[in-house]
């Protein structure tokens, strides 16, 4: 018979039941206590106000990093490959092209080329540029430049090597070869042909800046080139800097043919590219060359706005802390109130562990409902910021609402965190109900 | 109606068939309990020694501070003993953990106490139905119990009015059928009457009287009601902690 006492006994019927009815139903039933209701709902927008702010915050700076990181990627490559002490170049080798891809299943795309500071004259006057040289092949894998092109050749392929003879079927094309002859082809950013005062069709002269010796002593290699093209990637350093050719023909005017500078990778995820990077040094380290990722030239800003991230997630964790602490001081104080239930309770049967359990409950299910409340406010609001002008900040995004990116793995975390926290916000409150002793309380002459 | 014969019958436990053979419900001796206020003790039971019979119906009288509530209190579980041996239905409550306790209490002994109680946001139906639901039932099994109890004290068309709604008398029926619904070998009840009208008083006395017939359920009663005392089988009375007189001896 002593076994009938050992023998387990489920709670947790009576303990859903009490909770569904302190939480959620029988609003009737409990006109006349508004306060304990009122008790409920304070916490739970307290963590709604915090979900919510956390959303959108976040979600419109993820927007903004987004659109930043994508500018100023632009037409970089996510990693370069180069000699190791950064200067001298890689010899051409097609088995390292084919090597490269076998080091990560991250890579997507490689592409040799060849990258020159350059004086770039026009008929009216010159300027400094940086001359790439790319395999019009390889190279739209690696930085899509065919997307940024604002003139009529929207392709790497249309770079020509010595002629317009490629693009014969285009008007501009047969123009300027009607006009100017058989000359390479090169694309430049719209904002250096601005400078230039030059157009696509004109005829360009890129001076090199390393002289060559030749008949007459050292003088600047020249080569006439013409406008074949124009882009425009967003980034200022490279349409105001940068001018494309074909590879072989960099190669040539720079006298290091069989040579390249390094080579673009392009990653699935260009955020991954410093740990592959890392790993990639590892294998190239033997060949006296490194893998340099995009980050390594823009460490600081990165840096500067991870820490922003992390502040403002430490501000928007505090207001969902001050919610949770609000959940804390909404039970104690409904502990107080009701502990003659308490007591009643304990008198029909329900353990003190059962007590702890049911407050316990009840913060994790403030917490969740407050979560679940936020996240619906946020994406509503989300959806209406992302959609509609606002006036202030039309110099920036004009006709348009504010860029918002979505990251649900961070949503996801955030939401679990403040559920688990609205639990952690009730465990004192659950100690006290576990306190209670039901003699006194009952006999009154406790609480 | 909930027959007497559908209540010891249908889910008569091990516990109550116990009791019966050994026709003890209750075993106390030499109950002890002493609280202690820094340096100041109060001895507020002094050694008492009682039996009773399943079935059978006691009071407990006595001035106040005499541990009547106190020793009521040790026997229901919900307060444990300074010294001193108790056996309820064969069974010692307190050589269990808090869990084993608990489910002594809400299986086998049904408290009324003089404030009646009751959870103010539940039904009266809810709140008879809680000790089922506290020992594992869901409510809509709970149910059909719990309005026979409140029919069997008179209370079916107020099932679904809350404590707020009832009077006096009618809550503490709701008390009394809430006691019952674990159908407990042992119903403990602390000044059942003391807040009520005489009226509503006597009704209660009454009810006590028929659900001890009917139910076969051992009562245990503390009252300062001389009438209620003296209308039950045998009557237990206290002074400082001790039994002065015991007309079941």
């Amino acid at each position: 018979m002593e076994n009938e006492l050992h023998r387990l006994r489920p709670g947790s019927a009576a303990i859903f039941f009490l909770l569904k009815r302190y939480l959620l139903s029988s609003w009737m039933a409990r006109r006349r206590r508004l306060q304990s209701t009122f008790g409920v709902a304070l916490p739970i927008v307290g963590i709604a106000v915090g979900v919510c702010a956390f959303t959108v915050v976040l979600s419109v700076m993820g927007g903004f990093v987004h659109g930043l990181k994508k500018r100023l990627l632009g037409v970089e490559p996510h990693i370069e490959i180069v000699v190791k002490d950064g200067f001298g170049r890689v010899p051409a080798s097609a088995a390292l092209l084919e090597k490269i891809p076998t080091f990560s299943r991250e890579i997507i795309a490689v592409a040799p080329f060849m990258k020159s500071d350059v004086i770039l004259q026009s008929s009216r006057k010159p300027i400094t540029a940086v001359l790439w040289g790319v395999d019009p092949d390889r190279a739209d894998a690696v930085m899509q430049f065919s997307g940024y092109m604002s003139s009529a050749q929207s392709q790497l392929s249309e770079l020509s090597k010595d002629s317009f003879s490629d693009s014969d079927d285009n008007e501009l094309g047969k123009a300027n070869q009607a006009r100017l002859g058989k000359f390479p082809t090169l694309f430049a950013g719209d904002k250096l042909l601005e400078v230039l005062d030059a157009e696509v069709g004109d005829r360009l002269t890129l001076i090199s800046t390393q002289p060559d010796e030749g008949l007459g002593g050292f003088a600047p290699t020249q080569q006439p080139a013409v406008v074949g093209g124009s882009f425009q990637t967003g980034s200022l350093t490279h349409d105001s800097k940068v001018v494309l050719a074909r590879l072989e023909l960099v190669q040539k005017f720079m006298n290091a043919e069989g040579e390249w500078s390094g080579v673009q990778v392009a990653l699935k995820e260009p955020l991954d590219a410093e740990q592959i990077a890392a790993e990639m040094n590892k294998q190239l380290a033997s060949e006296g060359l490194r893998a340099k990722p995009w980050t390594e030239s823009n460490k600081a800003l990165l840096k500067a706005l991870r820490l922003e991230r992390w502040g403002m997630s430490f501000v928007l964790y505090m207001i969902i802390l001050v919610g949770c602490f609000s959940i804390t001081i909404t039970l104690v104080l409904a502990v107080r109130r009701k502990a003659r239930e308490m007591a009643i309770l304990r008198s029909l049967g329900l353990r003190r562990a059962d007590l702890g359990l049911l407050y316990l409950c009840k913060g994790g299910s403030i917490g969740t409902i407050g979560v679940l409340l936020g996240l619906l406010c946020g994406l509503f609001l989300l959806q209406l910021i992302s959609h509609v002008p606002l006036s202030i900040l039309q110099d920036a995004y004009p006709g348009r609402g504010l860029p918002v990116l979505v990251s649900w793995k961070e949503l996801l975390g955030v939401s679990l965190g403040s559920v688990v926290l609205s639990i952690v916000a009730a465990v004192w409150p659950a100690i006290e109900v576990m306190r209670i002793d039901p003699v006194e309380t009952l006999s009154d002459r406790g609480v | 109606m909930w027959s007497a014969n559908e209540a010891t019958s249908a889910s008569s436990t091990d516990l109550t068939v116990q009791a019966k053979s050994q026709n003890w419900a209750v075993e106390v001796h030499d109950l002890r309990k002493v609280y202690s206020m820094g340096e100041l003790t109060l001895e507020a039971l002094a050694g008492v020694s009682f039996s009773v019979r399943a079935g059978e119906s006691v009071a407990i009288v006595g001035e106040s501070g005499s541990g009547k509530s106190t020793l009521l209190h040790i026997v229901g579980a919900l307060d444990s003993p300074t010294a001193g041996q108790i056996r309820v239905g064969g069974l010692d409550p307190f050589r269990g953990t808090d869990r084993q306790v608990s489910f002594f209490r809400n299986k086998h002994i049904g408290f009324v106490f003089q404030n009646n109680n009751l959870l103010p946001e539940f039904s009266a139906l809810e709140n008879v139905a809680m000790p089922g639901l506290i020992l594992g039932q869901r409510f809509e099994d709970m149910r059909q119990r719990a309005l026979l109890l409140l029919e069997r004290v008179g209370l079916s068309k107020r099932a679904d009015h809350y404590p707020g709604q009832l009077s006096g008398g009618e809550q503490q029926r709701v008390a009394i059928a809430r006691a019952l619904i674990n159908q407990p070998v042992l119903l403990l009840a602390d000044e059942p009457s003391g807040n009520l009208d005489s009226r509503n008083a006597a009704n209660i006395h009454s009810l006590f009287a028929e659900l001890n017939r009917d139910f076969q359920t051992t009562v245990l009663v503390v009252t300062h009601n001389q009438d209620f005392a003296n209308s039950l089988p045998r009557r237990i009375e206290m002074r400082d902690g001790r039994i002065t007189a015991d007309s079941g001896t």
